[in-house]
């Protein structure tokens, strides 16, 4: 079992500017993180809000919708976010490359 | 509670000792609780396998624990995840277009002629005056003559016509065709092969047909004589076939002259404000005017006229997007820029219905584009591009240049290129969209260069003349330009 996350993480990780890899529970407890744990604990806490937030603004706009995927695009950075019921995803991809 | 068993049934009573389970959480709040009943034991026993990560002190990719469902998740949300990765490395690849390395064109010099020294120029003043290819790309005039006269055109003019051998790829001097005066300007018809047409310094159009590769005896059409009040003629263009049948529709209506299958129409602009629309037949020797407008003729203000172009038809724009096709801009040397719409009802009529915001010295060329409609570009002797809408008084962008420009071509919408003076660069590539030069490296010389012209049959030939009488023709990989999304909509 832990091999399938750990490559599919690793597979993640791979790929060209990717910074690091964060599994955040339901909680916004980072629960699986290529980061050092500070750094997974503020993305965790930050970006779990983030989706919240905005889970809710698709809900409200319709109550039949629900977000898929967040992208957040910074000078530096990119933090792609899939959330899922009870766990999200976050990658950051370093775009200043 | 639910799974006791008989040796439970009479711990009803049982004195109890309720445990705080706060007391056995090592964790704060980062917890999952999970509880498990000891039969017959009756305590409560609390294990907290929750604490997953507190920052400091636990190494998350240590942790040996797959929580239940995370497999699954990830199943379903690595593929999305690694689309968007792809997409993004798309995206890079398209942005690094904008850095420095990689993405410089570099243009190859197929060949330089040098006109001052040898291939029979005599006393002639070697600058080049304009140059034009022939539809195929596989001809190329050049005019020479003296680029400034202090009074009037003393010197004789010479066009050398340039044939392409294919097999060794270069162009061999095939003729000459002399004239009294120099050879202001001059082009080859568009779609004609062999066909061209110049125009002196002292207001005379010729018409050519080269199509023997030699200029038989009579084949040169002239304009009637005192055509632009004998001066110069600072422009010509050929009407593409759309424009021609407007113009020669026009030559029936009004003056109920007939037009053969064969008939072309070509425009001449002169210093004396005028502009004049030829009706021109090499074969049938016809070269009747159609129209002469006066240009600013309501205001008895006759501008010395340096370039002009005519709309391109868009027959296949959306309602939304389509702009009149009976159009035209005029450039000063006084930097204004007349809007004109055809007429042709009668004599020497002003066409003119507006004046856009012009810049603030001679406009030395412009030029629709063929993407966009109603978008031209425009260029001026203080070193500013700018690129206008017919339905906007004002430019939409005015590029300033850090360097002199003389003249320019319409590379491939929204690319132009542009001949420079005064600096080791012949020639630069800008992007009219974006305003900024491309990074286009080997259109490199040392004279001002004075015409350019580009070829796009197959690859992107470009020729520019210069002050010093040499000619360099360059070919450049467009497509390895890269362009945004936006520039392509441009």
């Amino acid at each position: 079992m832990a091999t399938e996350v750990e490559e599919t993480i690793k597979r993640i990780q791979a790929h060209k500017g990717v910074m690091g890899v964060v599994i955040v529970n339901h909680e916004g407890i980072p629960i699986k993180s290529s980061l050092d744990n500070a750094t997974s604990v503020l993305y965790a806490g930050l970006l779990g809000q983030l989706t919240e937030k905005a889970r809710n603004v698709v809900r409200e706009m319709d109550s039949t919708n629900e977000l898929s995927f967040l992208r957040v695009r910074s000078r530096r950075h990119e933090i792609l976010i899939a959330p899922d019921r009870d766990f999200i995803l976050i990658v950051i991809q370093n775009t200043s490359d | 509670m639910s799974g006791l068993s008989g040796y439970d049934s009479e711990a009803v009573g049982f004195d109890s000792v309720t445990q705080d389970k706060s007391s056995l959480v090592s964790n704060s709040a980062q917890t999952t609780e999970f509880s498990e009943q000891g039969i017959g034991t009756q305590t409560t026993m609390s294990k907290d396998e929750g604490c997953v990560v507190k920052p400091g002190d636990v190494n998350c990719n240590e942790e040996p624990e797959i929580p239940l469902g995370l497999n699954e998740f990830l199943r379903k949300v690595a593929p999305a995840m690694l689309e968007q990765l792809e997409q993004n490395d798309r995206e890079y690849l398209n942005d690094s277009s904008d850095s420095d390395e990689e993405d410089v064109v570099t243009a190859k010099l197929l060949q330089e002629i040098k006109l001052k020294h040898g291939v029979g120029c005599g006393d002639h003043d070697t600058s080049i005056l304009g140059v034009t290819w022939s539809s195929a790309g596989n001809s190329l005039a050049v005019s020479i003559g003296a680029m400034q006269h202090e009074t009037w055109c003393q010197n004789s003019g010479l066009i050398k016509v340039f044939m392409l051998k294919r097999s060794e790829e270069r162009f061999v001097h095939a003729m000459d065709v002399t004239e009294k005066d120099c050879v202001s300007v001059l082009k080859y018809h568009p779609k004609v092969a062999a066909l061209i047409a110049y125009g002196t310094t002292s207001g005379e159009i010729v018409l050519c047909n080269l199509r023997n590769g030699s200029l038989d005896e009579g084949t040169q059409l002239a304009s009637p004589s005192g055509c632009h009040g004998s001066r110069r003629v600072s422009a010509l263009q050929w009407a593409d076939a759309p424009l021609a049948n407007t113009f020669l529709l026009m030559q029936i209506t009004y003056k109920g002259k007939r037009r053969g299958a064969a008939d072309q129409v070509l425009f001449s602009a002169g210093c004396d404000g005028t502009l004049n629309a030829w009706q021109v037949n090499a074969d049938q020797k016809v070269f009747e005017n159609i129209v002469c407008y006066n240009i600013n003729g309501d205001q008895n203000l006759a501008p010395d006229i340096t370039c002009f172009d005519f709309i391109a038809s868009y027959p296949l724009r959306p309602a939304d997007e389509k702009v009149p096709d009976d159009v035209f801009v005029v450039g000063t040397k006084t930097g204004k820029i007349f809007l004109c719409k055809i007429k042709g009802d009668k004599e020497e009529v002003d066409p003119v219905y507006d004046v856009l915001e012009g810049h603030a010295t001679c406009v030395l060329d412009l030029a629709f584009s063929i993407q966009r409609p109603g978008i031209f570009v425009s260029i001026s002797m203080d070193s500013e591009l700018r690129v206008y809408d017919i339905n906007q008084g004002s430019p939409l962008k005015i590029v300033c240049l850090d360097i002199p420009v003389s003249c320019m071509s319409w590379l491939s919408p929204p690319c132009v290129v542009l001949g420079l003076v005064g600096c080791e660069e012949s020639l630069r590539v800008y992007n009219v969209n974006s305003g900024r030069a491309l990074p286009v490296k080997g259109m490199t010389g040392c004279g001002d260069v004075t015409c350019v012209a580009v070829n796009k049959f197959g690859s992107s030939r470009i020729a520019a003349g210069d002050s010093e009488g040499n000619l360099r023709i360059w070919e450049l990989p467009t497509r390895r330009i890269k362009l945004s999304d936006d520039d392509l909509d441009f």
